[in-house]
Formats: structure tokens, sequence, C-alpha cells
């Protein structure tokens, strides 16, 4: 029944924000016009990539400290829903971009910081599939998934931060808060976050579920 | 219990869509469009909770 709860919240949460982002009045802009409603569904891709990826980091950092191998399990489940999540902000974000700023991709650090996070973390597949033995691919991805989670963070917290970019949150580019996270969007936007990270949570329990049955 | 959701599923729209048949034209038919997502959603989120169950099903097999 515990179990349960959070699961429930996650949809409940998630169905919120799909029904009432489509209601809510939203701040009038040019150019973002009625897209601005896709803060409520892209933006919460990334938010839930980036919960999935702490989660994988903790529990690599978990491992190595008592090297238990159900952390590794567990941190190797997390970072494939993160990359879900990843390939889904990364394809909406397009569609966003296309209009409005008229191109599917531009060279801007935020989109190609993330681009190379995405390819950051698959090496980290790679890598795992490349070992047999257990302790050593649950160690040596361990430490190769701290040092992704240390680069995701520098490749789309911090460098987007210090150049000019298209994308709100960075450079000379004010963030949504800024000037229009309003109340409005902000009671869509956290549950929206919130419900996101529960889902991706329940769909990272069964990916650790069925390694566990599988070994 | 599967039956029972079933049937609910099949009676929801036509009985909450039957008296508020208007809600449903108004605003442009958003409301149509928030339904068929919310549909989409919950078809996925349903599914979510039948992988759990079979995958619970395996585990108490083991």
């Amino acid at each position: 029944m515990k179990g349960r709860v959070y699961k429930f919240a996650g949809v409940a949460l998630v169905l919120y924000s799909l029904i009432y982002g489509l209601l809510t009045s939203i701040p009038e802009l040019p150019i973002i016009e009625q897209s601005i409603r896709n803060l409520f569904y892209h933006v919460s891709m990334w938010f839930t990539m980036v919960a999935m990826m702490a989660g994988s980091f903790g529990n690599a950092i978990a491992y190595l400290s008592k090297e238990n191998l159900q952390r590794d399990t567990r941190s190797v489940s997390l970072a494939e829903v993160g990359m879900l999540f990843a390939g889904l902000g990364l394809v909406t974000g397009m569609m966003w971009a296309k209009f409005t700023w008229g191109a599917w991709w531009t060279n801007d650090p935020k989109l190609n910081g993330s681009a190379i996070t995405v390819l950051i973390y698959l090496a980290y597949f790679v890598l795992r599939n490349a070992m047999d033995d257990e302790r050593k691919r649950a160690r040596i991805s361990a430490v190769y998934n701290i040092f992704a989670f240390v680069m995701m963070i520098v490749f789309i917290g911090i460098l987007p931060r210090m150049t000019d970019s298209l994308h709100p949150g960075n450079g000379g580019n004010p963030g949504f808060n800024s000037y229009d996270l309003d109340n409005r969007l902000r009671m869509v936007f956290y549950p929206a976050v919130l419900g996101w990270i529960l889902i991706g949570t329940w769909i990272a329990s069964l990916r650790y579920r069925i390694r566990k049955l599988q070994a | 219990m599967r039956n029972r959701i079933a049937s609910a599923l099949a009676l929801l729209p036509f009985g909450a869509f039957a008296q508020n048949e208007s809600i449903m034209y108004s605003e442009g038919k958003i409301y149509v469009v928030i339904a068929v997502i919310s549909l989409i959603f919950l078809g996925l989120a349903g599914y979510l909770v039948k992988l759990d169950r079979s995958i619970k099903k395996l585990e108490n097999e083991k």
C-alpha cells in the first residue's frame, strides 16, 4: 500500500498538469504566445532527467562506499529512465525551437550542452556493456557515473549561463522566473515536475525489479 | 476488478459528457483535446500498472 501512494500521486499530478496546463490563463508574450504552455511539458522532462541522474549518481556513490551490487542496479535503472526523459526533452525542445526560434536546432550552448550530456551518458551504457565481471562493471561504471553527473551539471547548468543563449535561463537571456514565471505558471509547473519525477521513479523501479529477476 | 474498471472507463465518456455536452463544445473545443490527452496518459499509466503487476507475479513465483 505504502509503495503505491507515490505512483498514484505521480499520475494524479501529471494528469492535473495536462488538464490545467491547457486551461490556465497565461502571460501574453510576443513570439512565444500559447507555446509558453510547453513550460509545463518540455521543461519538466529535463527537470525529471536531472532528478533521475541525481538518483543514479547517489546510488553510484553508495555503491563505491558499501560495494552493494543492488546499488549498482538501482544506479543503472535510474540512468536508463533519465535517458528516456532526456530523449523526450530533446525532441520536444526541437519542436518548440522550430516555432519560436525558426530552426529545429541552433548552435546554442544549452542545446549543444544537452546533446553532449546525452552522449556522455550513452557512453556510460557502452562502458557497462563492455564488461562481463559484475563487480568490476559496477565499480568502473560508478566512477564514470560520477564523472558523467558532474559533466552534466557543467554542460547544462554552468556553461550555458556564461555565454549568450537563446534559451531562457542563460547568459544575457533571463529565465522565465525573472519576468514571467508568474504564479499561474508556477501552479502548474511545479506539480508537473514533481509528478513526472514520481512517474520516472516508478518506471525506474520497474526496470530495477526486472534486472533483479534476470540476475 | 478488471471488468469493473473496464466498464467504468467505457461509461465515463457517455455518462459524464452527456450531461455536460455543452462544455465539450465551448472554448473552441479545447476540452475535447484535454479529454484525448488525458485518455492517452491514463492509458499509459494503466499499462504501467499492468507491467507492475506482472513483474510482481514473477517476483512471487521466484
